[in-house]
């Protein structure tokens, strides 16, 4: 008990002598998706053998993440705490006088972890972040005629994983703002994406099928610090 | 006041980063929409097709056709029919394409009016049209007919023409007809014997040139095919003869194997030859007519069996025995003939007179039969028949006025322009046929049959014997009738009857003949041939000449020469005694050789002819 004590009084010095921060920033991402684009053209060709010439309209494009965080700022080493969501999806599509059918892969992430940065001067800082994530994958299809006519259904998957992007943020203070961008990778691995307990997704080999976030980030943002400092 | 915008603001530039980042990450691609012509395919409606008791499946062309007690089923093919309804005269049928069939009940005879209405995939390919949801309708309208057709189908001729066979039948008259079916087979076969079927499927087309006959007899039967249900006519046999007339010619010290067109030779695809065994030529041409076997001939009556083979000219040889057929005929070298048992040359009109006796095979039929100088059959009748095949003699009288033939132990006469019988006479019971003949006055010399065998004078006109004496050896009559020999002893006329008038010096007479057209008598004896005067009773010539005691000797008026058949056909010239040598295959006593007008006549299974030179 006393080291409880006196660990969150070492705490309490600490916060009260560092400069610490809230932020926000957009990401843009690239995703590796490998076998969600493979899943993609399995489900592509099926369409296109029953007569539908099906064409790949998205096929998990690059899109904008969401990041916050809080950071601490210790001299030349910062650390903190984020919370990112990102979202991408695959559709196929095929349209004409009498109708259009539509199949996506909508994959969505929620993203938890830590961040720590360090000071190389000139405004320049080397980061990581490392983090766990959940993905959250529907597949849908739905076709609508001109007549009225309508069907479609779906199913939804999920995948956890844990996730680790090196980068470099170069920023820029003005006030009690300071505003920044970011250039980094991620690196990201989920475990099988489930329907349930029993049931996870697989390709036409029996293998399971990953979702695979990693790729180039690149982001801007702006963070307020909350102390005025000196 | 600093303006709202800036570069130089960071916020500024950052938001505008986040802007075109913004309009690039959002794309989400078009909706691959595709320009497609929304017009139906009409070809997708498709054909229907019918079948009684769900059999085989039939277009269905105007007009069905239900008996009672029948029942039919519909489907489509060929389009995208989703589904089908039936109404007769306006009424929903139960039908539904496969348990509950079309019948005839509840419906009455005569005509309905059956309408089909399909539900047609649009064939478009939208999306709509491959999910099944885009079609269109259409109708079909039919008769449906209940009750029995009056029709029996019948071929109604079969000719041989412009080289092949041509059938006739009647035309089938109702709507519900898919093809005329002729169906050919051996026509003494069963049932189940292989048959070749030739298809016709115009309905106004009723006839049908047969381009795989090449022979036999087969029978044709019509079959009208109305869709599942055949309606057959009765089986016509029919046969149409070819005789090849195979023969063999030396030419150019070759032998040649040549035959005549056959009347059905379009029909034909190639031909093959043999003989016996041993095949000579294969693939022969049709068009061809003869074939070069390489060989010298080999002597008259030297017989081997020849066979032709006819393939017909069809894409699955062998599906019936009667595509091909094989024609095979004994040969000899020279002209074929009818088979004969007697021939005579009548010089006055120069024709031949074969008379055609044969209790086995034959290639020609039982018959006299009249042949031109280049032995063309002019006429035949077959009007003509005997007890015995040996019972067959023909006769003329030497001014070759009269001909008689022997027919059933009666002499009748033999009327040249018809070949009919006006008459009949002569002796009763039984004669011999060696040494008969005929005077120019209806008188015939005979010898009676037995041990104590008379020689008799018969006068035709009243079919009474003149005359009786004991036989001597052959006899003969003299051409005005005043004369009669037998043996040596020679007669001569004496009021109603005939005295010994002397008896020559000769011994061992094997053959007699009183000339036709000189008062001369030949007389062969078992050495020697003598010319001799029988009114001045003197002897004019002799030549030494061998005649056996079974070598069938004769004489031909036409070339005045006596001839006696041995190894080699030797005929002895009376005139200057030379003698000429044909040579001739003889196998014991059979067969007969005849020297008559130009040629050397034998029979076989067909008679040859071998022209004398």
């Amino acid at each position: 008990m006393k080291s409880l004590v006196l660990f969150f009084l070492l705490c309490l010095s600490f916060w009260s002598t560092a400069q610490s921060r809230l932020y926000g920033s957009v990401i843009a991402g690239t995703y590796q998706m490998g076998d969600m684009k493979a899943l993609q053209r399995d489900i592509r060709d099926g369409y296109i053998r029953e007569g539908i010439p099906v064409k790949s309209v998205t096929s998990f494009s690059a899109s904008l993440q969401g990041e916050l965080g809080y950071e601490i700022r210790l001299r030349k080493i910062t650390l903190g705490g984020f919370v990112n969501y990102a979202m991408t999806e695959g559709r196929i599509a095929y349209a004409d006088y009498s109708g259009a059918m539509a199949a996506t892969q909508q994959l969505k992430r929620v993203a938890l972890g830590v961040k720590f940065m360090r000071d190389l001067g000139h405004h320049l800082h080397l980061y990581g972040k490392l983090g766990v994530c959940k993905t959250f994958l529907d597949i849908k299809s739905e076709t609508n005629f001109s007549t009225g006519h309508s069907y479609g259904n779906g199913y939804s998957f999920d995948a956890v994983g844990a996730t680790f992007e090196p980068g470099v943020e170069w920023e820029h203070d003005v006030k009690r703002f300071t505003f920044f961008a970011q250039a980094g990778y991620e690196i990201n691995v989920n475990g099988k994406t489930k329907y349930d307990d029993n049931i996870y997704l697989e390709n036409s080999n029996n293998e399971a099928i990953h979702v695979n976030w990693s790729g180039v980030r690149v982001a801007i943002g702006t963070a307020f610090w909350l102390r005025k400092r000196d | 006041m600093k303006p709202f915008y800036s570069f130089r603001r960071p916020w500024t530039l950052s938001w505008l980063l986040l802007l075109c980042l913004s309009a690039c990450m959002f794309d989400r691609g078009d909706d691959n929409f595709v320009q497609v012509d929304p017009t139906p395919h009409e070809e997708n409606i498709g054909d229907i097709l019918y079948s009684f008791y769900a059999g085989a499946y039939y277009p269905l062309v105007d007009t069905l056709w239900l008996t009672d007690h029948e029942y039919l089923y519909i489907k489509f093919s060929n389009g995208k029919v989703k589904s089908f309804e039936i109404r007769i005269d306006g009424i929903s049928s139960p039908y539904d394409g496969s348990s509950r069939p079309i019948t005839s009940d509840n419906l009455a005879g005569g005509p309905h009016a059956l309408e089909i209405t399909a539900t047609v995939g649009s064939g478009t390919t939208s999306l709509a049209d491959q999910s099944g949801l885009e079609t269109f309708k259409h109708s079909y309208h039919y008769v449906l007919m209940i009750g029995k057709k009056n029709f029996q189908p019948q071929i109604t001729s079969i000719r041989q023409a412009d080289g092949t066979i041509k059938l006739s039948w009647n035309k089938y008259p109702y709507g519900d007809f898919q093809a005329y079916k002729i169906r050919k087979a051996d026509g003494r076969a069963d049932l189940f014997s292989p048959y070749r079927e030739l298809t016709v499927t115009d309905q106004n087309q009723t006839t049908l040139e047969d381009h795989t006959y090449v022979g036999g007899w087969i029978g044709y039967t019509l079959v009208v095919d109305q869709g599942g249900k055949f309606l057959p006519s009765g089986e016509q046999l029919s046969q149409f003869p070819y005789q090849p007339r195979m023969r063999l010619s030396a030419e150019n010290n070759s032998l040649q194997l040549s035959w005549d067109q056959a009347p059905y030779y379009k029909n034909i695809k190639f031909m093959s030859a043999s003989r016996g065994t041993e095949q000579l030529a294969a693939n022969i041409d049709k068009d061809k007519l003869s074939i070069d076997l390489g060989e010298t001939a080999p002597v008259f009556g030297e017989v081997a069996d020849y066979s032709l083979v006819l393939y017909a000219d069809v894409e699955d040889p062998g599906k019936i025995p009667e595509d091909k057929i094989s024609i095979t005929t004994q040969l000899t070298v020279g002209a074929p003939v009818p088979t004969f048992k007697d021939v005579v040359y009548n010089e006055a009109n120069d024709v031949y007179y074969f008379v055609n006796l044969q209790f086995y095979h034959n290639d020609f039929p039982d018959g006299i039969y009249k042949l031109d100088k280049d032995l063309n059959i002019i006429d035949s009748t077959t009007a003509y028949s005997a007890y015995y095949d040996d019972d067959a003699r023909l006769m003329q009288s030497p001014d070759g006025i009269h001909l008689y033939a022997v027919r059933e132990y009666l002499i009748t006469e033999i009327d040249q322009s018809n070949l009919t019988f006006p008459k009949y006479g002569g002796p009763a019971g039984g004669f011999q046929l060696d040494g008969m003949a005929a005077s120019n006055n209806n008188l015939f010399v005979y010898t009676t049959n037995g041990s104590n065998a008379n020689v008799n004078i018969l006068d035709f006109a009243t079919g009474q014997d003149v005359a009786s004496v004991p036989s001597a050896g052959p006899a003969h009559i003299s051409p005005d009738g005043q004369y009669f020999i037998t043996g040596a002893k020679l007669y001569h006329a004496n009021g109603g009857s005939y005295a010994l008038k002397s008896t020559l010096p000769y011994a061992n007479v094997r053959y007699v003949h009183f000339l036709a057209h000189e008062q001369k008598l030949l007389i062969s004896t078992d050495a020697q041939v003598i010319v001799y005067d029988y009114a001045g009773d003197t002897e004019l010539t002799r030549y030494a000449y061998s005649t056996g005691q079974n070598e069938e000797p004769g004489f031909n008026e036409h070339t005045l020469e006596y001839t006696s058949a041995k190894t080699s056909f030797e005929l002895l010239s009376i005139r200057d005694g030379s003698i000429r040598s044909v040579p001739i295959r003889r196998r014991y006593a059979y067969p007969k050789y005849y020297a008559e007008g130009n040629y050397l006549f034998t029979s076989l299974q067909t008679g040859f002819a071998l022209k004398l030179h």
